[in-house]
């Protein structure tokens, strides 16, 4: 039996050995490969990306990108799947969302990366991501994407009026009380407006405390708890007072004019527009010019900031070959290399996803001159980001997690009884796997 | 090459008239085949597909699938979630298509009577009417969720003049959200309306007016007893246009809601497309979507069995 079983695991070992170095990591230079690469980017962003690809084409004159803006991340993955399940018009590299890779891991629409990295080590320096970016995108061992505009749900402040007020943005949990009814009874307007639709913005509050949208153990949702009440019931009294609102309707619109105006004094959104809050905000575009700061989600028994936006990936589909593949996974360790993620941060406001850039004195001029362009960048401590729960109902719990948090903030809903309503349809729904 | 189908006896003035059969010749059957063809290409092939992937647990991410017999239909009718969702979506789909037909058919009909008049400028109130028919679905929405914007938004601005200092959350609360898309897809349709409506005043014959006029008949009872009857065919051709537009009502909820606040305004179609595209269910959806048609189907004939008996064509 023993015999047997050593042979099978020989086997094994010489078959996984035969798989690695069946890997074929080669890209023809006597002829072009063609990259279709689909992306979401428009406006400033689009043109910074397609500057990168025509240095990336000058640097390997054998490879042809073609790069298509497709849409949203919703367009894309509906485009995405619908040409999988066609097996036609597939791309070789793809930006989509960072909680679409658990689906995608589980149907293979995606090839896993780790060969690639291994082939390809000298071009990726794999280990120099943040690890928080890269394990977010791993599904069971599996990587199924590499990060490229990430970003991450933070506060925007009115630096100006809170140093009029002699205030710090709160790095705690229990300090944002006292902050936010300082904050109006100073200005008479809310302290704080927050993100309503997208529950991203604010779970991570709730996580800080202890509160999981999903325990995988039993799989019912962690918000069936008396913090997450609390926090609910502790939102609420903020809502009631005046300190915070609660934007659920036309939400970006509303937060980027409300701050820049002056209505409120700090909002919950994301990282990605830092440029754009920062430049418009400084113009006095709609009020008064002041200083915009950032700040992390407050701290509660943890300090968890998740990470979101866009990612890379290589679709399975066989419709492209190994070598356009190949090639793509070259473009995408190129556009995630240390010197074009300081200079697509700069463009964009999306995170550097590399620990090297901010370290390493080569590339300390370009990061000098982003920091110079977006200063609160520095305020970010990228090492403490981390996934969140992957599962493949995530988003679907999230759905209802948000829309009751809108009932009870904005309609009136009573916050104990919205919050048994939300466990029990969360947990419907966990049940209907 | 010719055929001749069966003859046919009908009773005119009580007595029996034999009908020659129709003579019919396969040339125009074989002129209509492409027609024929490309038609159950785009529509009869995808419904057969939708049934075929109703037995399947397919999902929209993966290119494998297993047939499972009727598992979502016992899904659909069985669990909790779905049930509830369903049944959401089917009342706000039917409380839109009620207000919406009111709308677009009551509100088309008043308009056509008030721009009935040949002139230029009524000629140019209609077409500014008519106008937003040529705009996107998408763009409209776009404008509107700025018109509805809470602090910013033209109407609550224009409240404040009147005195609702409040500003009303439009699009965040429940019913109000569901009345902000039905003044959006109003607007955008009444105009169409309005069209069929004049066109079809325009052919009824003045002569039943200046005869009724002679016999002391009022503007209501002109209205009542010869308007309404002679545009009983338009009425119902407008009717079941617009009921299975509502019906399948999708665009605007997407720009304006999506379908928010919690399921408030999520339509039929929009849970059919959660279910597909978010949840990556394409054999839930396939179900839902089955039966959504069949409703739709059967509505829709029985409507037309119905109404036909009041329908009057003589005009």
């Amino acid at each position: 039996m023993k015999k047997l079983l050593s042979l099978t695991l020989a086997m094994l070992m010489l078959l996984s050995g035969v798989a690695l170095a069946e890997f074929d990591a080669t890209i023809p230079t006597d002829q072009t490969t063609e990259v279709v690469f689909w992306h979401s980017f428009t406006g400033e962003d689009e043109t910074k990306l397609l500057e990168q690809i025509a240095a990336f084409e000058e640097a390997y004159p054998y490879i042809a990108v073609e790069p298509q803006y497709i849409g949203g991340y919703n367009e894309i993955h509906t485009e995405l799947a619908s040409a999988n399940v066609a097996e036609v018009g597939v791309p070789a590299l793809c930006v989509i969302n960072v909680p679409r890779l658990t689906s995608y891991a589980e149907d293979n629409v995606v090839e896993d990366l780790n060969p690639y990295i291994e082939a390809f080590a000298d071009e990726i320096n794999f280990d120099d991501f943040y690890e928080g970016m890269t394990s977010a995108m791993n599904n069971n061992g599996m990587q199924t994407a590499l990060p490229f505009g990430q970003s991450g749900q933070i506060f925007y402040y009115n630096k100006t009026l809170l140093n009029e007020l002699g205030l710090t943005f709160p790095e705690r949990l229990e300090d944002m009380d006292a902050f936010l009814k300082a904050v109006t009874e100073a200005t008479g307007k809310p302290a704080l407006e927050v993100h309503g639709t997208d529950n991203a913005y604010f779970y991570c509050m709730f996580c800080n405390l202890g509160a999981y949208m999903i325990d995988e153990e039993t799989n019912t949702t962690g918000l069936a708890s008396e913090t997450a009440l609390e926090l609910i019931q502790r939102i609420r009294g903020w809502v009631d007072a005046g300190y915070v609102k609660w934007v659920d309707t036309d939400v970006g619109n509303t937060l980027m004019l409300d701050f820049t105006s002056g209505a409120t004094a700090s909002v919950l959104y994301t990282s990605s527009l830092y440029g754009s809050y920062k430049a418009k905000a400084e113009a006095g575009e709609n009020g008064t010019p002041f200083e915009v700061g950032i700040a992390n989600q407050p701290m509660g028994i943890t300090n968890y900031q998740f990470v979101a936006g866009a990612t890379l990936i290589i679709p399975s589909c066989d419709c492209n070959t190994q070598a356009q593949k190949n090639a793509a996974f070259l473009l995408a360790s190129y556009l995630t290399a240390p010197a074009q993620q300081i200079d697509w941060a700069t463009t964009s406001s999306y995170y550097v996803t590399r620990k090297s850039a901010s370290t390493d004195p080569a590339y300390a001029e370009a990061y000098a001159a982003l920091l110079e362009e977006l200063p609160e960048t520095a305020v970010i401590d990228l090492e403490v980001y981390v996934t969140k729960t992957k599962h493949p109902l995530f988003d679907r719990c999230g759905d209802i997690f948000e829309n009751y948090m809108s009932e009870i903030m904005n309609n009136g809903m009573d916050p104990q009884e919205g919050w048994e309503m939300m466990c029990e349809e969360i947990n419907d729904t966990l049940a209907d796997i | 090459m010719a055929g001749r189908g069966k003859g046919r006896t009908v009773v005119i003035n009580n007595r029996e008239v034999h009908l020659r059969p129709e003579k019919y010749y396969w040339s125009d059957f074989f002129m209509a085949l492409p027609a024929v063809l490309l038609l159950i290409l785009i529509t009869y092939y995808p419904v057969a597909e939708l049934i075929r992937i109703s037995f399947t647990d397919w999902r929209l991410t993966s290119r494998t699938y297993e047939y499972v017999g009727l598992k979502n239909w016992i899904w659909l009718f069985t669990s909790k979630t779905s049930t509830k969702y369903l049944l959401n979506s089917a009342q706000v789909t039917f409380v839109y298509t009620f207000f919406n037909i009111a709308i677009d058919l009551g509100i088309g009909l008043l308009l056509a009577h008030l721009f009935n008049r040949m002139t230029k400028p009524y000629a140019a109130m209609r077409a500014l009417i008519f106008m937003p028919r040529y705009i996107a679905m998408s763009t409209c929405g776009i404008i509107f969720l700025w018109m509805f914007n809470t602090d910013y938004g033209v109407i609550n601005r224009m409240l404040e003049w009147v005195g609702v200092t409040e500003h009303i959350n439009w699009l965040g609360e429940g019913n109000l959200a569901l009345t902000s898309i039905l003044i959006l897809t109003g607007w955008h349709g009444v105009g169409y309306c309005m069209m069929i409506y004049l066109s079809a005043l325009l052919g009824i014959s003045r002569d039943y007016y200046e005869a009724s006029s002679l016999d002391g008949a009022t503007g209501w009872q002109q209205f009542r007893f010869i308007t309404m009857p002679l545009l009983s065919p338009t009425s119902l051709f407008l009717f079941i246009t617009t009921f299975i537009s509502s019906m399948k009502v999708y665009q605007s909820v997407d720009v304006m809601t999506g379908g928010g606040p919690r399921q408030q305004t999520e339509v039929m179609v929009y849970y059919i497309y959660r279910l597909a595209f978010d949840d990556n269910r394409i054999d839930r959806a396939s179900v839902v979507a089955l039966l959504f048609f069949v409703v739709l189907l059967i509505i829709t004939a029985s409507t037309i069995r119905i109404t036909n008996k009041n329908v009057h064509y003589e005009s």
